[in-house]
């Protein structure tokens, strides 16, 4: 069991470190110079001194040594238009992401799961066909277009919610709906199929043979046995999820990470862009790793089977 | 070699199953699983239910603690368990009979144990839920069940999960959870079919010790008539849906009248029979439910001395006058005995 | 004798399709889908109808929608749809910001989305299946290395990565269907390398490299006879995916841009007029929803009938 957590861990880092430099090189690679769009108008020479300074000069892997030296440090670098530390930048929005993809990963695991084992008890039922019509809907929407509606109708027609910037907890109720939604969907639909799964086992039909109540054998058999296949839904629809959490606060005007993101590859803002993508990656890859290693706690039969 | 015989006195039925007719409807057609059958079972004594795959021995065992998922319904019949009809009852009653007067052990044993929860919880929770009990006394139960069972270490299998333990010893559990309410009928639904050989014999014997320890009932279904003849008193064999021939053990084995018993007699292979013997089985397919006739005898079509009247007519259940407790369906019985054809061969 | 003759009996009952000449590929085909099944089936009948639609609107469309996409007049501009006051039915759904007609660039759209959709699927599906196939038969170090490479392109999140590299070139259609392509490849590689590899040792494959096959053949009459339905439905189901991708890069910007008409950049238009004219923002929505939704119903529904090996 121990061996398996230390390969778990290696193997997150080698991904780790082939992201980081997949992300610096390509970067890297690009034609044009950073140097001139800090500066737009200054002269060749200016540039070329510039260019100098920040170290764009060097080849690539000597850059790679001294960034990854700095970042081990905490210095990522300096923005070329916050005149800002990137360190400084990422800290000032990465608080308000962790909030909006918490809020929206609990709303779609409660609901998500919620309905999805509803419709697999009422299988077949009008219920049922209602909850699968509202995931497969719920699929089929894109999260941004989503956002801009919910915009239109709750904030600016009904009122209830701001829709724009941070005011409030207020303020993440639209954006964490509209990141919630498709990994809602899924989840309905994937925990209809895993209860189904589980419904059909011979346990159930044992504990129902024993005279079991139904709230025990619905708590304690069916749901404590959904957990593995669900979580490995959403440690692969996480970076979905973080990847709509761009889009829907550039719509919402949230300032979080993404918005940060989107707005630094748009102004070709690059040591900010290569140091969220890093850290985007990282987040996923520890996700993931987190939840590979919670199988074993969580269902006794992997634990043996990774004991061997 | 045979398990010591109870005496033959007048015991109490403890279960009385008359004309049970349980059905499936599905896009095909309705399919009728178990077709008017009728047995009992007394208190002490086992009842083997014998049959292929399909005879629908497993239905009935469901029909009996009203475990019978749509599409399936029990349409007809009485269950009685001493005297009160089971199918006149709510559900909620029912769940109450379920574990604590009767007990249901399933054919495979690992897939019946919660794979996420420890073996000790989960048979302190059924003794809970049907007698009220503190944490501590229902552990206490669970581990002198664990012991009655014949396991060796009670406590190590009482905090261990069903994964870490062999087929034997979770069903050996199985057994307990079945019986830690002292239940008076045991239903055992296949219980060796996925063991080894030398597995099966030792959770038999499990069985006929706690059958005596409790004073139980017992209902063994199975398909080897091998094994049930060893552990019966009384033989019920199946055949699509119907019960086709009816006796005491040591009479059906040694003058079975119904074509199909014959057939599985002569198929359990004999260590005394000699090598150049060839396997007998029965030739043919088990039948299709759904396009199955009702006035007819439904094993005419690989039955050997069938008649015009077999597939015209269905054959009654019925006894003969020298033997009235032996029962059985058929309209041309077998009139040699079997044994003395295979002890010839 | 008799033993042969069982063997004869038993190739006859259960009959695999090879054991013949390609004259039982028919037979095989029809095999494969229950026609009557299927002709009953709701689900089935609408999804297709909605897909057929889709394609319908796609081929056909351009042609029967009078007004011109790229027209731009400004004495129509926000134009409401013809139901609202104010709307008529030159424009039925409305115009936009600089008074082209609605109607016709979500058509368009339609053109647009799908083009780049399917073809980046095509892609993904080639670089999948050289992917998979090689990780599958060729196995070992070769498998260990191209599964990391799929795990590692697993680890961004896509969004993220697309943005980043679009940042880097100028967009166009090509370069932003291998962006989308770059996004799917890793789920044929995967389902493709597990069927090689539950395959190439099969019983019948075995039987069938006894007999001298080489392993071209056994690749094309087995392993791609096997692929090909599941590919077909994660496909499929992928178009609705893409649309999706594509949708969202051209509204940020990065995909498909002015003044061609794709329903990301239209979206992107409305949102500065999302007030007064909402229509802009919500109609193109629609259409994507419709068509991402019949895809993914047909998809589903295809699943049913033409994957009988997943549970």
């Amino acid at each position: 069991m121990v061996s398996y957590i230390v390969r778990r861990l290696f193997y997150a880092m080698v991904i780790i470190t082939c992201a980081t430099v997949v992300a610096f090189t390509l970067i890297r690679i690009i034609p044009g110079n950073p140097a001139r769009i800090i500066s737009p108008n200054a002269s060749q020479e200016q540039i070329d001194q510039l260019t100098k300074k920040l170290g764009y000069d060097q080849p690539i892997p000597v850059q790679f040594v001294s960034f990854v030296k700095d970042a081990a440090q905490g210095d990522f670098g300096r923005s070329l238009f916050l005149k800002q530390d990137v360190a400084t930048v990422i800290a000032t929005s990465l608080p308000y992401t962790l909030v909006l993809a918490s809020t929206a990963l609990a709303i779609a695991l409660v609901i998500g799961i919620g309905l999805g084992t509803l419709a697999a008890f009422q299988r077949d039922r009008i219920v049922d066909r209602v909850v699968l019509g509202i995931a497969v809907l719920g699929q089929s929407m894109p999260g941004f277009w989503v956002g801009l509606v919910l915009i239109l109708v709750v904030s600016v027609k009904l009122g209830w919610f701001p829709a724009f910037g941070y005011e409030g907890p207020s303020s993440l109720v639209l954006p964490a709906l509209a990141l919630a939604l498709s990994l809602l969907a899924t989840l309905i639909r994937t925990s209809r199929l895993v209860m189904l799964d589980v419904l059909s086992q011979d346990y159930i039909r044992a504990a129902y043979s024993r005279g079991l109540k139904r709230g025990t054998i619905v708590i304690r058999y069916a749901l404590r046995n959904i957990w593995v296949p669900i979580l490995t839904v959403v440690g692969v629809q996480i970076g979905f999820v973080l990847g709509n959490a761009v889009v829907i606060e550039y719509i919402f005007n949230f300032p979080g990470l993404g918005h940060t993101i989107l707005n630094a590859v748009l102004r070709r803002d690059y040591p900010v862009v290569q140091a969220v993508t890093i850290l985007m990656a990282v987040g996923f890859v520890v996700i993931n790793t987190i939840i590979d290693l919670s199988y074993g706690f969580l269902d006794p039969r992997i634990r043996k089977e990774l004991s061997k | 070699m045979h398990a010591p015989h109870k005496a033959q006195e007048q015991r109490r039925n403890v279960l009385e199953v008359e004309d049970l007719e349980t059905v499936f409807y599905t896009s095909r057609g309705t399919l009728r699983a178990v077709d008017r059958v009728s047995f009992s079972v007394q208190q002490g004594r086992t009842l083997g239910i014998v049959g292929e795959s399909g005879s629908g021995k497993s239905v009935t065992a469901r029909s009996i603690i009203r475990a019978v998922e749509s599409p399936g319904a029990i349409i007809g019949g009485k269950v009685l368990l001493f005297g009160e009809d089971l199918l006149g009852l709510t559900e909620s009653q029912m769940r109450e009979i379920r574990g604590r007067d009767i007990g249901m052990i399933f054919q495979d044993p690992g897939a019946s144990l919660n794979p996420v929860r420890r073996i000790g919880a989960q048979l302190v929770e059924t003794y809970r839920t049907h007698r009220s009990a503190s944490k501590g006394e229902a552990k206490e139960v669970a581990l002198e069940t664990l012991a009655r069972v014949g396991i060796g270490s009670p406590s190590e299998v009482f905090d261990g999960y069903g994964v870490d333990f062999s087929a034997g010893v979770t069903q050996r559990v199985m057994i307990a959870m079945a019986i830690i309410c002292g239940p008076k009928l045991l239903i055992a639904d296949e219980p060796t079919t996925m063991l080894g050989i030398r597995t099966q014999r030792h959770i038999l014997e499990a069985l006929l010790k706690v059958q005596e320890d409790l004073g139980m009932a017992m209902i063994l279904i199975t398909h080897d008539f091998g094994v049930v003849s060893w552990v019966a008193d009384d033989i019920m064999v199946m055949y699509g849906g119907r019960n086709v021939e009816y006796a005491q053990e040591r009479e059906i084995l040694q003058r079975p009248r119904h074509h199909y018993t014959a057939g599985l007699i002569r198929s359990v292979p004999l260590i005394e029979a000699r090598k150049s013997k060839r396997f007998a089985s029965i030739p043919g397919f088990p039948p299709d439910m759904l396009e199955m006739c009702f006035e007819c005898c439904p094993f005419h079509p690989r039955c050997d001395a069938a008649e015009e009247d077999c597939r015209t007519v269905r054959p009654a259940l019925s006894g003969t006058h020298e033997n009235p407790d032996h029962t059985f369906a058929c309209h041309h019985p077998v009139e040699k005995s079997v044994l003395d054809e295979l002890a010839r061969t | 004798m008799r033993a042969e003759e069982e063997a004869r009996d038993n190739i006859a009952l259960g009959g695999r399709p090879d054991q013949g000449a390609q004259a039982d590929e028919t037979a095989y085909l029809k095999s494969l889908l229950d026609w009557h099944r299927m002709a009953r089936d709701w689900s089935l009948i609408v999804s297709s109808g909605m897909v057929g639609l889709v394609l319908a609107v796609t081929v056909v469309g351009p042609f029967i929608v009078p007004a011109d996409p790229n027209v731009v007049h400004s004495a129509n501009r926000l134009l409401p749809p013809f139901w609202m006051e104010g709307g008529n039915l030159t424009h039925p759904l409305g115009t936009d910001g600089v008074g082209r007609d609605l109607l016709a660039r979500i058509v368009v759209g339609f053109r647009t989305s799908l083009f780049i959709s399917v073809t980046g699927v095509l892609l993904a599906v080639a670089i999948g299946a050289i992917v998979g196939i090689l990780a599958g038969f060729v196995g070992r170090r070769v498998d260990t290395v191209l599964m990391g490479l799929t795990d590692v392109q697993l680890s961004f999140p896509f969004i993220v990565l697309a943005v980043s590299l679009l940042s880097l070139v100028p967009p166009s259609p090509p370069i932003l269907i291998v962006v989308l392509s770059l996004a799917a490849w890793p789920m044929y590689a995967r389902v493709i390398r597990s069927i090689v590899q539950q395959e190439r040792n099969a019983d019948y494959v075995v039987a069938a490299r006894s007999t001298g096959a080489s392993e071209g053949r056994i690749i094309y009459a087995y392993i791609v006879r096997n692929i090909v339905p599941s590919v077909l439905v994660v496909a499929t189901i992928d178009i609705a995916t893409l649309v999706v991708f594509e949708s969202l890069l051209s509204f940020l910007g990065l995909g498909v841009q002015p003044p061609t008409a794709s329903w990301g950049n239209i979206i992107a238009e409305g949102k500065n007029y999302l007030t007064s004219a909402w229509w802009i923002t919500t109609l193109p929505g629609v259409a994507i929803v419709f068509t991402v939704l019949s895809f993914n119903l047909f998809g589903d529904n295809l699943h049913r009938y033409i994957d009988p090996r997943s549970s």
